[in-house]
């Protein structure tokens, strides 16, 4: 299930770390009422402007905390502008941080992204359906090893979910997920 | 011994000047000579509001001396004579209504952003959509430089409200030149505790040896008197935003001062007299719209 929080219904320019606590708190009610696999979308719709105190605040933290306090929640940003996801970019990768964003309707990853975390997530993006290690390492002709390094780092950014499975051969194995 | 030139200009380099000569963290009773200043800048606006309001807190009066007519009347649009009658002694001595007939003219100046106190995170909102669109209708900033310039305010007094227990800094902001290619300069000035308390404060930077070191350290990325990944990065982005706008930034702290341009992006350090707390300047290029 997808929800929608609208950064932009009330202010199109966002400015001080304030407001991005206040806002936060919000966005976290949403994340606190979404079930494992649920995606929540921060819709930047009308969005001009913000600074990166906010950014910092809003998105940093939010993006910071996801894995750990609502894990198997996805969060993704959607319409961006060129300016408000060049500011985006900067203060995720100020942060050391990635994120979900989706543009023109395709999904890709925003922040201090790696080449490898592209490649990878565009892997699990392109399989459509939940991929495992085994799949995806075949897929990229890396080895297992490498890729399951590769696949926790995703994991623990909240950009894909994980969940243990039971192989057809009756394993245990990890599948992963990508935001729907 | 030659006779002192006059201080004619008062600007982040003047302020300085301004300590040397008056000394006024020496006595109880300190005299701030602007008799000679013809032109002042943002800068030099808040340096001194912010050093007034020091030598308040510390239990000393300063008595201000204006200068000509042209002066103080500048003195008294850009809101400095009213934020200095609550604080110090300002001489000649001016009739009310005249010292806060800026407060009255308040944003009716064009290119002026008067001289502002640092009020709360909640006034700190409207001060910075009033800078925006002064930037965007006055200045003639397009939509991008106008939300440069915002973030950079926005950061910069953030860092002022968060990192002292009283608001105790002020704000202005001039643009000169032709609309469309407007120089601006931004003068943040407050009067606390300065980077190397506030840096000295979180333990993982130890006790932090100098004022240099404290502006050296608080440049960087990640530093903060916090314990926060989410802070530390007011002080960057301001340099980031400087470069990009070919801009010039001014970072004063304590008894030393750093210059960041293009040319010197590491920054050139110079010992300045003590004063309480920071205080920024940022000079920008407008580009054509």
């Amino acid at each position: 299930m997808e929800t929608r929080f609208e950064l932009g219904r009330e202010r199109d320019h966002l400015w001080t770390r304030a407001l991005g606590k206040q806002l936060r708190v919000a966005l976290e009610d949403h994340l606190a009422n979404a079930a494992t696999g649920d995606v929540v979308v921060v819709d930047l719709a009308g969005v001009q402007a913000f600074d990166y105190s906010f950014a910092n605040e809003f998105f940093g933290r939010s993006v910071m905390t996801l894995s750990r306090e609502y894990p198997g929640r996805f969060l993704v940003v959607e319409h961006m502008e060129e300016d408000t996801r060049e500011d985006l970019e900067q203060a995720l990768k100020s942060l050391g941080l990635i994120m979900v964003a989706r543009e023109h309707g395709q999904l890709g990853l925003i922040g201090r992204v790696h080449p490898v975390d592209a490649q990878t997530f565009a892997a699990i993006i392109e399989l459509g359906e939940p991929a495992t290690a085994v799949t995806l390492k075949d897929r990229l002709s890396i080895n297992l090893t490498t890729m399951n390094e590769r696949l926790s780092k995703l994991t623990e950014a909240g950009v894909v979910r994980r969940e243990r499975v039971v192989s057809p051969v009756g394993r245990e194995q990890f599948q992963y997920w990508r935001p729907t | 011994m030659l006779p002192r030139r006059p201080i004619s200009r008062l600007d982040a380099v003047g302020f300085d000047e301004l300590l040397r000569r008056c000394a006024p963290f020496d006595s109880r009773y300190s005299i701030l000579d602007l008799q000679d200043v013809e032109f002042v800048t943002p800068a030099g606006l808040v340096g001194v509001a912010a050093l007034c309001q020091a030598l308040r807190e510390r239990g000393r009066w300063a008595s201000v001396e204006l200068g000509s007519t042209n002066q103080r009347s500048y003195l008294v649009r850009a809101g400095l004579v009213s934020v200095l009658s609550k604080i110090a002694t300002v001489r000649p001595t001016m009739p009310v209504p005249q010292m806060l007939y800026g407060d009255r003219r308040r944003g009716a100046s064009p290119r002026l952003v008067e001289i502002t106190p640092l009020g709360d995170l909640d006034s700190l909102y409207e001060l910075l959509e009033r800078i925006r669109k002064f930037a965007r209708s006055e200045l003639g900033y397009d939509r991008r430089d106008a939300t440069y310039l915002t973030q950079v305010v926005s950061e910069v007094c953030d860092n002022s409200l968060s990192h002292n227990e009283r608001s105790c800094g002020f704000l202005a902001l001039q643009g000169y030149g032709p609309h469309g290619r407007c120089r601006v300069e931004l003068g943040i000035a407050d009067c606390g505790g300065g980077l190397a308390a506030t840096l000295g404060r979180n333990g993982r930077h130890g006790s932090v040896a100098s004022d240099v070191a404290a502006i050296h350290l608080a440049v960087q990325q990640g530093i903060s008197q916090f314990d926060d990944p989410t802070r530390g990065t007011g002080l960057t982005n301001l340099l980031r935003v400087a470069e990009l706008l070919r801009g010039t930034v001014n970072i004063r702290s304590g008894s030393a001062r750093a210059r960041f341009t293009c040319e010197y992006p590491a920054g050139d350090y110079a010992a300045v007299p003590w004063m309480a707390g920071v205080q920024i300047s940022l000079t920008l290029q407008g580009r054509s719209t």
